[in-house]
């Protein structure tokens, strides 16, 4: 859906990104992560068709986004960095000029509803969007990218500044618009990329830092390892555990092939294991029944938060960020 | 061309949705109420002061009033179009429709030749108030009519194009001005610095001041037509070369 091939861009003489060379599957939901300035909004502007690349090729479905400019916009729904929209306009007029000049004529009322459907702004449709909160006008432009029926979708951190029970609800409405779209978007929240994403594309400093399925990459950055939190409740072995739980949990993990413990701490109740396990094969399954097997109770397993946190991290952290 | 007049329609939004239009369109009448009064009294105290003229032959014609109208309050119906898009970044959006500049550029410059007609609009009621005083030359009046639109579509072609280069309404507002005042009124003066014959006749053909003369007083020059018409023109296709090039900073 979108290949790049050496794809540049300079301001005067200051390089925002260089040399970018990616492809993002059809029907896929992606990723674009990095820090502050790493060059992500440049990347999608370029995409997009509204910023020319210094050097390079863009193409998005096979078209080229700089000779065949108007053909490769026709596919896509851009949402830019946060969402400029008109405020003296009412959303549902907005939403019809934006369809009138994505072409729609025929039926434009009918797919302006069916836009304000999707991304669940029917309520406001009279209002002004001036008036409007934060999280409505996010999900505005949204409509607005979606109004058109683009296949793809590029969305400039979608959200960005958003309360965090909008934020869990416009992940879901990304992932059920992922069934029909292609979806590039970028962020740099990490649980973002693994709460929505199947693959990323992770840039650092205007240089594309890695690229592929989320599995795959987190497993290239770990060495093939992943942490895995494991929430025990001791049972009648509370004394123990309560006492010195590193002791405990270093006799009860020693034992496991392919396991190797991070850290344990007590929290109330309940002691929260880290351990480190390589990514293919069942060490946490044993470890799981030796727990049962020494009478106690599994509460929760889980993979630690943030495991591509530690990939973008060493990906990107080290030297600060500008 | 359905583009450009989904875009038409929406810069008519932006314009009368925005407080600034109607103080602008207060100020024009205020402005021209006054210098309308004025040429009223003169002509009523003092005949043979204004000779021939009638009084909506001087509001036409090339007084010094009128065409500080045309300076002061044309850039202000053009400076929106793009500086604000750019402020607010819904340019953006704009060029990332399937749109091409051609279609924005015009349905930018109809929209506000749209606000700039309803600018001179009341004024229409000048011609009734003469009316109940004497004869009104008709075809005078419309060919007064005529010239406005004419310049006006030049000065308004020439602030789309500076509101495309500014990057907020200020600078676009003083960059028209300026464009309008510097160079098409200099020109002007140039017919009557220039003793040697061609060159004055090169500056008469572009003095602003002698078309709308002509105009007042039913005299459609095709001339003037031509040069309205190319400055119009070469304004807005240079508008449009600016959007392709200066998409940011
Ligand atoms: N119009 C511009 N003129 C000059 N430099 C620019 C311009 N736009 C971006 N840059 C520079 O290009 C680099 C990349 O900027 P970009 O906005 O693409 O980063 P980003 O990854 O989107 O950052 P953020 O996460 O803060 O949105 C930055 O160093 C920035 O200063
Ligand atoms: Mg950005």
């Amino acid at each position: 859906m979108i290949e790049t091939h050496l794809l540049t861009r300079r301001f005067g003489s200051r390089t925002a990104v260089e040399a970018l060379t990616f492809s993002i599957p059809k029907g896929s939901i992606v990723g674009f992560l990095g820090p502050n300035g790493a060059g992500k909004s440049t990347t999608l502007k370029m995409l997009a068709g509204f910023l020319p690349p210094t050097s390079g090729t863009a193409h998005v479905g096979g078209l080229d986004v700089v000779t065949d400019s108007l053909a490769a916009r026709r596919l896509i729904g851009y949402m830019p960095e946060s969402v400029p929209l008109h405020p003296e306009m009412r959303v549902r007029e907005y939403l019809r000029f934006r369809a009138e000049i994505k072409g729609i004529t025929r039926k434009r009322d009918a797919a302006v509803d069916r836009a304000l459907e999707l991304a669940d702004v029917t309520d406001v449709a009279p209002r002004l969007i001036g008036e409007l909160s934060k999280g409505y006008k996010q999900r505005v432009g949204l409509a607005d990218a979606l109004v058109a029926r683009p296949p793809l979708l590029i969305l400039d951190e979608p959200t960005e500044g958003l309360d965090p029970n909008q934020i869990l609800r416009f992940r879901d409405m990304l992932k059920r618009l992922g069934a029909e779209h292609t979806i590039f978007l970028s962020t740099h929240i990490m649980q973002e990329v693994e709460a929505v994403c199947e693959r990323v594309v992770i840039i650092h400093k205007g240089h594309i830092a890695a690229s592929g399925p989320l599995e795959e990459v987190r497993a290239k950055m770990t060495g093939g390892e992943r942490d895995v939190v494991v929430r025990l409740h001791p049972r009648e072995h509370h004394a123990a555990w309560k006492e010195d739980p590193a002791a405990a949990a270093k006799a009860l993990v020693d034992g496991v092939e392919g396991l190797t413990l991070r850290s344990a701490t007590a929290d109330g109740e309940l002691v929260s294991l880290v351990v480190r396990s390589v990514e293919k094969g069942d060490a946490v399954e044993d470890l799981v029944a030796r727990c049962v097997g020494a009478g106690l109770g599994v509460r929760a397993v889980s993979p630690q938060a943030g495991s591509l946190e530690r990939v973008f991290h060493a990906l990107t952290g080290a030297e600060g960020d500008a | 061309m359905r583009t450009a007049w989904a875009i038409y329609k929406r810069e008519l939004i932006g314009t009368f949705c925005s407080p600034l239009a109607y103080v602008v369109m207060v100020a024009f009448l205020v402005f021209n109420g006054v210098v309308f009064w004025f040429f009223m009294s003169m002509t009523a105290d003092n005949p043979a002061l204004t000779g021939s003229r009638s009084p909506l032959q001087m509001f036409f014609g090339s007084t010094i009033l009128s065409v500080l109208t045309l300076l002061v309050f044309s850039p202000a119906t053009t400076m929106r179009t793009f500086a604000e898009e750019r402020r607010s970044r819904t340019f953006e959006t704009l060029f990332t429709a399937p749109v091409t500049d051609v279609e924005v550029v015009a349905g930018k410059y109809f929209g506000s030749m749209t606000f700039y007609a309803a600018l001179w609009a009341p004024t229409l009621l000048y011609a009734l108030v003469v009316k109940r005083y004497g004869p009104v030359d008709w075809g005078a009046l419309a060919s007064g009519y005529a010239g406005m639109l004419l310049i006006g579509s030049a000065f308004v072609a020439l602030g789309v194009l500076m509101s495309a280069i500014a990057r907020s309404q200020v600078v676009a507002y003083m960059l028209t001005f300026m464009a309008i005042g510097g160079v098409m009124f200099a020109l002007g003066l140039g017919s009557y610095v220039f003793q040697e014959e061609s060159t004055r006749q090169f500056f008469s053909y572009v003095n602003l001041w002698e078309h709308m003369e002509h105009f007042s007083v039913g005299l459609i020059d095709s001339r003037a037509l031509v040069y309205y018409g190319s400055v119009s023109l070469c304004s807005l296709a240079l508008a449009t070369r600016t959007l392709s090039v200066r998409r940011e900073s």
